[in-house]
């Protein structure tokens, strides 16, 4: 049931799920370089080089709007496919992968600290709530 | 025969024989109306058509035989003087075949259509029986007398059906028993793929002999244009000729066939112990280069591995001589050293060769022009000799298809704009017949496009009115400028002259896109213009997009690569220098380069990078614009190196990820694996 496994990850205190279907693969900083690119919305961290792959990586929590973390070895790259593109998302740290079957969703509560256009729906855990992010509504629509 | 699928097959032949046949009657089409067919060009559209007719009857697209079998009426009696081509008919062909595209391009899609062909073909079939009709506007035929059926006739008594040469050396080796024969098959004219007939006809024949040698030699390969009809082959068989006849006959689309015994078999009685293929071999008679059809993928996948190699080979070239510095003995590292040089030349001939697959002749968008020509020029009542040269020119695929807009959108204007009417020509002496060439070459490592007319020219009093007109700039600046300058701001957005909005131009997009659209592509458009005596807009771009040689910089964290080929000058200014060849007027910075004032453009302040002063000296780039000049003023200088050019456009752009960023064109991955931002030196200078 692939469908319904998502990969966690946390910002801050809050946990994130992305559908696993739209990952490609994850990765440490450490391996890889992120090149700055001038005049780029702040959002942007900057760009990789992803076997001669140009690929931008875009700081969810500067599109998130929560606030600054210096990057350490728990940071990751995650790369999701969107429109045959790769987009790398900075994430804080990735956690694991987690099944929800539809009766453990529900949507997403009003009062959350970022745009609840982004959320999909939230899934409930003993641990805790995941947010399940619409990764193509978070990066805007906007590839082409 | 069975190995493949014939259907599929014959459809994606049938596709790409009837394309390449509608676009040949087109451009026959166009000499015809120019006055340069004769009596030939007829006969090659009537051909043409013919086998249309016959190929989409075979394959069962009614409209498309429906009206190429009208068409080919019309055409006969054209050809037999019954009819003279005029304007009318040449019009209602282009109709026709512009019906025949649309289903073309239908089918190719897989898609259906919806046309209603009736009214155009009872319009095509009016023009047939009207063959007494007087007729206005007739153009003559540069006809050289009746040809044809009569000879036609000649040339089969005349038919070479002794052995050649070649033939009888081949025969030769074979076993006396066998009669050798040679048998020349005539197929119908109409016949569609002749080579899948010629092929059927020898898979045929190899049941009953062996087939020494066939002419044309390797007839799988060869269109039906150019397919030699008759088709002769040499068979040695202990067969009589009836049994060779009914074997032949057994396939359609035969119109004659004849058999002759050349060589009588001594031993009778005796069967071939098996029965052996002399392949037709490729022999020196040969000329065509072979070649295949890629899917265009393949090669940027090609182009894609070539670069990342290319990137490594740098590296590794590096690692090499840094090992050399530091064990200069070592043996492994002098062998090292020593294949190095072979990876560097195998990669740079890797490159150039896949670089030389995705170059194509800009015929492809050249030859689209001339229909079009011809219909605006029709439109707006003039007369236009559109002249096409150097269309085989080679340029990178990626260009080509970015080339479309900016041609059309210049020659539009030229034919719209810049040709006179004929009475205003008239009226001023010249020609009435006004003429537009296209033209393109090689010109080092540029192609050069250009678009000349020889119409009214571009009016300096008009556009200096429109300046002021538009506010682009005040009237005492305009009077220190140059007529050339002047003619520059015709590339300024929202400027046209144009005094009416027709239908064929002033669409509200101006040549300021095609100024930008050939910056893209990293050329430059340059327009010179004379007054009643014409206009001629230049156009240079590079060979190719993907590798290009640049200089790398560094300001702060980042690398930037200038592209070369707008480099006209480095210059590096000292401390104590810098005031005397740096002035500030104003807002503005101005260097003083052979006592010419150009202005400065700090790249570091145009990408708002922090600068970090320990650096007192500075370089000035010289950069060239079309006819301008740009001093760009950079910290570091990384020296030159070539770089292969990633494109960042799926991200940047209004609304997408990246946002509008101005100034970066793409980037390039380094021997390191980190980036270049390649610099875009027009965005830039637009400020």
């Amino acid at each position: 049931m692939t469908k319904n496994q998502y990969v966690v990850f946390s910002l801050g205190e809050e946990e994130y799920g992305i559908n696993i279907l739209a990952v490609s693969e994850i990765n440490r900083l450490k391996e890889i370089e992120i090149t700055k690119v001038p005049k780029a919305p702040e959002y942007i961290e900057g760009i990789i080089n992803l076997r001669g792959d140009v690929v931008p990586v875009v700081n969810l929590r500067k599109k998130f709007n929560i606030g600054m973390k210096d990057l350490d070895k728990e940071t990751r790259i995650i790369v999701v496919k969107i429109n045959f593109q790769n987009v790398g998302i900075l994430v804080d740290k990735v956690g694991h992968v987690a099944v929800f079957e539809e009766h453990e969703l529900s949507a997403p509560p009003e009062e959350i600290v970022i745009d609840s256009n982004y959320i999909a729906g939230v899934g409930k855990k003993d641990e805790g709530m995941v947010f399940l992010l619409d990764i193509d509504k978070v990066l805007g629509g906007k590839i082409s | 025969m069975d190995k493949f699928n014939i259907d599929e097959v014959y459809y994606s032949m049938f596709l790409e024989e009837t394309q390449e046949q509608i676009e040949k009657i087109e451009q026959d089409l166009l000499l015809l109306e120019n006055g340069q067919g004769d009596k030939e060009t007829i006969n090659d559209i009537f051909r043409m058509a013919h086998s249309i007719k016959g190929a989409s009857a075979t394959m069962g697209f009614e409209d498309m035989e429906r009206l190429s079998h009208s068409l080919e009426n019309l055409l006969s009696k054209i050809r037999d003087m019954k009819i003279n081509i005029n304007v009318d008919i040449i019009n209602t062909f282009f109709k026709g075949i512009d019906k025949l595209k649309y289903i073309h391009s239908c089918l190719s899609k897989g898609e259906d259509y919806v046309l209603d062909i009736n009214e155009l073909i009872e319009e095509i079939n009016s023009l047939t029986e009207n063959s007494t009709k007087t007729i206005k506007n007739e153009i003559e035929l540069n006809g050289n007398g009746m040809e044809d059926e009569e000879n036609n006739c000649k040339d089969i008594e005349n038919l070479d059906i002794e052995l050649s040469d070649y033939e009888n050396e081949l025969c030769e080796d074979i076993d006396l028993r066998f009669n050798i024969y040679k048998i020349v098959i005539i197929m119908n004219e109409d016949t569609v793929m002749k080579s899948v007939k010629a092929f059927l006809i020898v898979n045929n024949l190899l049941g009953i002999g062996d087939v020494i040698s066939t002419d044309p030699l390797n007839f799988e390969k060869i269109c039906d244009e150019d397919f030699k009809n008759p088709f002769k082959i040499v068979i040695a068989t202990e067969k009589s000729y009836e049994e060779i006849y009914k074997n032949i006959n057994s396939i359609s689309e035969i119109k004659r066939i004849f058999i002759k015994k050349v060589r009588k078999s001594k031993k009778q009685g005796s069967t071939p112990k098996n029965v052996k293929i002399i392949s037709s071999k490729d022999n020196f008679k040969r000329k065509d280069i072979s070649t295949i059809r890629i899917d265009v993928n393949k090669i940027d996948k090609l182009l894609n591995l070539v670069g990342e190699f290319i990137i490594h080979k740098e590296n590794l070239i590096q690692i090499g001589d840094e090992l050399k510095r530091k064990y200069k003995t070592d043996p492994l590292v002098k062998k090292l050293v020593s294949i190095l040089p072979n990876i560097n030349y195998i990669g740079t001939e890797l490159q150039e060769t896949v670089m030389s697959a995705r170059m194509l002749p800009l015929d492809s968008v050249f030859n689209r022009f001339p229909r079009m020509v011809r219909n605006l020029a029709q439109k707006s009542n003039k007369d236009i000799d559109f002249i096409i040269e150097g269309k085989e020119t080679e340029i990178d695929r990626g260009i080509i298809e970015e080339l479309v807009d900016p041609l059309t959108h210049i020659i539009r204007n030229a034919v719209d704009h810049g040709i006179e009417t004929k009475e205003e020509r008239r009226r001023k002496n010249k020609e009435e017949r006004a003429r537009i060439i296209l033209s393109a070459r090689h010109e080092e490592n540029n192609v050069v496009i250009e678009i000349e007319d020889n119409g009214k020219g571009i009016s300096i009093e008009d556009i200096k009115k429109k300046i002021i007109e538009k506010n682009l700039a005040e009237e005492e600046e305009l009077q220190a400028l140059s007529e050339k300058e002047i003619i520059q701001y015709i590339f300024e957005p929202g400027f046209s002259t144009a005094k009416e909005i027709t239908d064929i131009s002033g669409r509200g997009v101006g040549l300021d896109v095609v100024k930008e659209n050939i910056g893209k592509l990293s050329g430059i458009v340059e327009v010179k213009s004379q007054k009643e005596k014409g206009t001629k807009f230049i156009i240079k771009l590079p060979l190719t997009l993907a590798i290009i040689q640049a200089l790398l910089i560094k300001e702060g964290n980042y690398i930037f690569a200038i592209p070369i080929s707008s480099i006209i000058e480095t210059i590096r200014v000292k401390e104590n220098e810098i005031k005397e060849k740096i002035h500030r007027i104003g807002d503005l910075e101005v260097f003083d380069w052979r006592n010419q004032a150009i202005t400065v453009i700090s790249i570091a302040k145009y990408f708002e990078i922090e600068e970090e002063m320990e650096n007192k000296k500075l370089f000035v780039i010289v950069v060239g614009h079309s006819e301008k000049r740009f001093a760009f003023i950079v910290n570091r200088l990384l020296g030159e190196q070539e770089i292969v050019i990633k494109s960042m456009g799926a991200f940047i752009g209004k609304d997408k990820l990246l946002g509008n960023i101005k100034g970066i064109s793409g980037v390039s991955i380094l021997g390191d694996g980190t980036f270049a931002h390649i610099v875009d030196i027009a965005s830039i200078i637009r400020g």
